[in-house]
């Protein structure tokens, strides 16, 4: 019965697990980087909705108004720190992301206070519904509905929009995209405006749980990175996937062995995945030409 | 990549090393030099580092871990083995090493980010091991662990001077060893590798090795800064290596400047007595002034602090006279053009028996149609539904020029990457000297005597031309890191030779010896193209594949190249080269097979084939084809 529980709430962290993994292998395929900061960005998107939400004390209110937001600091960022001198090479953005990741966990640490870590006011309902003796939790829930509609909305804008048609012809090829008139650079700035409130809404349904605190977003992260893995790094959905076996193992090795090895254990899937399928579970070959 | 790699750092290092050598006479405050201290101490892990990200291209986001291994192997001994310091401090740096060599020998293969979300992943984990309590017998948990003071013959080298000097020892051995390292075969091969993989496993370089190596000396050396930051401390607790602070020794190299060794010794000076003196004035904005810094070099300036002093360095010496510009400098022919020169003339001396034989030989048996060196037959290669080569059958006789030609995406580059083995054929057998190659690796197939260029001729911009030629000579590329910094005779053989081979290789080809010395990045496309063909020449290759010589060349170079071919081919190599350029083909190709779709349409004499209707039909588009 535990198992069972334990395997559903995974199931639940799971899907957040794997929409910042989504975000993760989404903007590595519009703008060629696989963003270090994205989690960070959600925290201090968080941060801001906090101060709102202090400020007003309506907790929907705030999170609505960080949702909008999160938009202008998604676009902000792009501006800002990715597209200055963007020719300088993939590596050079990479290093890019690491210093943003360093920069908004100074900037929160130093904008919001040092009497770290707030509790954060819970958004969704308490309580849950009992099935069979498990009790699933309202939250854990709705989450999984949030994530579930989120990826039908891409779905259908990569399917039926002109500009998902745009995202797919940037992810598959750039520079043939370009050659066709996708204007890759204004693509990004939509992609950055797109993973803003994403990411603020992963900080959004991890803050109530676990605290709000600089360094919140660092193991899922690093979840997110071993579920993109898993998933296929070349593939958008199933990052999904990835976050679902990564969030229930690492549920039921914190359960059972200690939570100390929860990080681990998704080291160690990564690494099994990255030897036995390097293309991960839905990923296609990469093939590099001279 | 981020930045280049440079050469000439020892004489900027020595200096930087001297002046925190004397930096205690200035610094009188007690506080200020404990501020140094830690900086030193990171600075070791620094340019271990630096070898790592600016020489080998690799990233590591986890450091500290190799900091928290020297550290807690280092005083868990002491605490609980009773090991005298020096040699637990040996173990610790050893098993440093040694873990660094395991994680790398499984991160470098990962296709998609390569060693950066690895290490990160393992910082992160390690902090978690190190404060959980499966370790804690010998960590002591999240309570931490103590690290009791050491001393040397009555100096006690834990506080005070004997500490601040205990550290710069550390980091000149670690400078010391990291500089040599960028000098020896394998500091060169790893930036060949961090312009090309491909590139570099057709030179012959092993690539997942040499990766490991740079891993297994930036580990180690990190470990030797986890000792010191034991004996600074005292005490060991997990907050200490947080992985943050691997990112931050990350950032501190990138700010000091990558590949200079020197400048990550800067940036740590720099970061730490910045935060020290900001943390005075105003309370928690060192963070934040630091990633301000970080993100502000690396989107304006690339190229660090060390690129700064290196730039106010050029001002003053042209403000101060009218010198030459430093590149000219070392164009002129730096010190090592005499040996250079001195170790041609032994080569030209050992090889001309060799050599003598062939250009006569092959001039008899050229066009000899028995005479096979390469068969191929049936070779098909397919990527998904598309057939690159369908059912490709042709031989290369022994001592002649086979050109190839065909339409774009005809397969002609697949054809070479099949026969030197970067791309597996899906069917048909490839027959060198009578011996099939099946799935001989690129190296062994190097070993057989395959050596190709590349369109793009990828040379180290970084590096000079005989450099670039030299590190495509080698015999062998295997070896540890430490053999490769011992310098053993085995080794100083094996690179005496690989010069003697490059300078043969450029004589042969004569290009111009005032232009040895010139970096890669500043010669011209022809020129570069003469270096890809001598550097190819290096591996003393029996069949020489060459993917497009001519293009983006002028008429004069691609005469030039042409006469380089022909010299090629006159001492025994027998020639497979791609080529776009009719007139060319016509001066060099004894024969010309000619690939349309994947599939050979004729193969003759270069005057035969360009005669052929089917052949005018494929490149002009004349009356109707299928």
């Amino acid at each position: 019965m535990l198992a069972l529980s334990v395997i559903i709430s995974g199931i639940a962290f799971g899907l957040v697990i794997g929409l910042l993994s989504f975000v993760l292998v989404f903007l590595n395929k519009t703008t060629g980087v696989a963003n270090f900061a994205a989690g960070n960005i959600g925290m201090f998107e968080t941060f801001i909705v906090y101060r709102i939400y202090l400020y007003q004390g309506d907790a929907y209110v705030a999170a609505g108004l960080g949702l909008a937001l999160s938009v202008l600091f998604g676009a902000l960022l792009y501006l800002v720190v990715l597209r200055p001198f963007s020719s300088a090479g993939t590596a050079n953005i990479l290093v890019r992301t690491v210093a943003l990741y360093l920069l908004l966990a100074a900037m929160a640490n130093v904008f919001f206070g040092k009497q770290q870590p707030y509790t954060f006011p819970t958004l969704l309902p308490k309580g849950g519904a009992s099935l069979g003796g498990i009790v699933i939790a309202w939250s854990d829930l709705i989450s999984v509905g949030l994530v579930v509609a989120i990826g039908a909305l891409f779905v259908a804008m990569f399917r039926f929009t002109d500009l998902g048609l745009q995202f797919l012809a940037v992810a598959q090829q750039a520079p043939i995209a370009r050659l066709l008139g996708v204007r890759v650079g204004r693509l990004s700035a939509i992609a950055y405006m797109i993973a803003g409130p994403l990411a603020l809404l992963i900080g959004l349904l991890m803050a109530p749980k676990q605290l709000l605190f600089s360094q919140m977003m660092d193991p899922i992260l690093l979840y997110a990175f071993a579920a993109a893995v898993v998933g296929g790094f070349t593939s958008l959905l199933g990052t999904f996937a990835g976050g679902i076996v990564i969030g229930v193992v690492t549920n039921l090795v914190s359960t059972y062995l200690g939570g100390d090895l929860a990080l681990a254990s998704a080291l160690a899937i990564m690494l099994v995945t990255l030897a036995v399928r390097p293309n991960g579970l839905f990923g296609t070959a990469q093939v590099a030409r001279l | 990549m981020l930045a280049r790699a440079r050469e000439n750092v020892g004489w900027p290092l020595l200096g930087i090393l001297v002046l925190l050598g004397l930096a205690p006479l200035v610094v009188t405050e007690v506080s200020m030099r404990s501020v140094l201290v830690v900086a030193m101490i990171y600075a070791i892990g620094a340019v271990g580092l630096d070898v790592l990200t600016g020489y080998s291209g690799q990233f590591s986001f986890g450091q500290f871990v190799y900091f928290a291994i020297g550290a807690y192997v280092m005083s868990s001994l002491r605490e609980f083995g009773g090991v005298p310091w020096p040699a637990a401090l040996v173990i610790g740096v050893t098993a440093a090493g040694a873990v660094a060599a395991l994680v790398a020998s499984a991160l470098v293969r990962l296709r998609f980010f390569g060693s950066a979300v690895g290490t990160f992943f393992l910082g992160a984990v390690a902090v978690d091991l190190l404060s959980g309590k499966r370790l804690e017998q010998w960590t002591g948990g999240s309570n931490g662990l103590v690290a009791p003071p050491v001393s040397l013959g009555g100096i006690d080298l834990s506080s005070g001077m004997g500490l601040y000097f205990g550290a710069l020892l550390a980091l000149t051995a670690s400078a010391l060893v990291c500089l040599r390292y960028t000098r020896t075969r394998a500091g060169i091969a790893s930036r060949v590798i961090k312009q090309n993989e491909v590139v570099a496993a057709v030179m012959g370089i092993r690539v997942v090795r040499e990766k490991v190596r740079a891993h297994v000396l930036a580990g180690s050396v990190a470990g030797l800064g986890g000792c010191m930051l034991a004996i600074n401390l005292g005490y060991l607790s997990p907050e200490t290596f947080h992985v943050t602070h691997s990112i931050m020794l990350f950032g501190i190299v990138v700010v000091g400047g990558l590949g200079s060794i020197g400048g990550p010794i800067v940036g740590s000076v720099f970061f730490f007595v910045a935060t020290y003196a900001l943390s005075l004035m105003y309370d928690g904005v060192s963070e934040l002034f630091f990633a301000l810094i970080l993100l502000a070099i690396v989107i304006f300036f690339n190229g660090g602090l060390y690129d700064l002093g290196e730039r106010v360095a050029r001002l003053v010496r042209t403000l101060a006279g009218p010198s030459l510009p430093s590149r000219a400098g070392r164009a002129g022919g730096g010190p090592g053009s005499p040996a250079g020169a001195a170790a041609g003339r032994d080569a030209r001396g050992a090889g001309e028996p060799q050599a003598s034989g062939g250009p006569d030989g092959a001039k008899v048996i050229r066009g000899a149609s028995d005479d096979v060196l390469l068969r191929l037959e049936d070779l098909t290669v397919q990527f998904g539904g598309v057939k690159a080569l369908d059912g490709v059958s042709l031989d290369v006789r022994r001592g002649e020029v086979h050109a190839i030609i065909g339409p774009n995406g005809a397969g002609k580059t697949t054809l070479l990457n099949s026969i030197s083995g970067v791309q597996a054929p899906s069917s048909g057998t490839i027959v060198l000297n009578g011996r099939p190659l099946g799935n001989l690796s690129v190296s062994s197939r190097r070993k057989l005597g395959i050596s190709r260029t590349f369109q793009h001729p990828s040379l180290v911009g970084d590096l000079d031309v005989l450099g670039n030629v030299a590190i495509g000579a080698y015999e062998s590329h295997d070896g540890t890191v430490w053999t490769e910094l011992a310098g053993t005779r085995r080794k100083r053989r094996l690179q005496r030779r690989a010069r003697a081979r490059a300078v043969a290789a450029l004589e042969r080809l004569e290009f111009p010896r005032a232009r040895w010395h010139v970096l890669a990045d500043d010669i011209t496309m022809g020129e570069q193209k003469h270096v890809d063909i001598a550097r190819a020449m290096g591996g003393e290759p029996t069949l020489l594949l060459l993917d497009e010589p001519t293009a983006g060349l002028g008429t004069e170079e691609i005469a030039s190249v042409a006469k380089a071919i022909r010299t090629v081919r006159d001492s025994g190599v027998s020639i497979l080269v791609i080529a776009h350029h009719v007139g060319f083909v016509r001066q060099v190709a004894d024969r010309c097979t000619v690939l349309d779709f994947g599939k050979v349409l004729v193969c003759e004499t270069p005057g035969q084939v360009l005669q052929d209707p089917r052949v005018k039909e494929v490149f002009m588009g004349t009356g109707s084809r299928r």
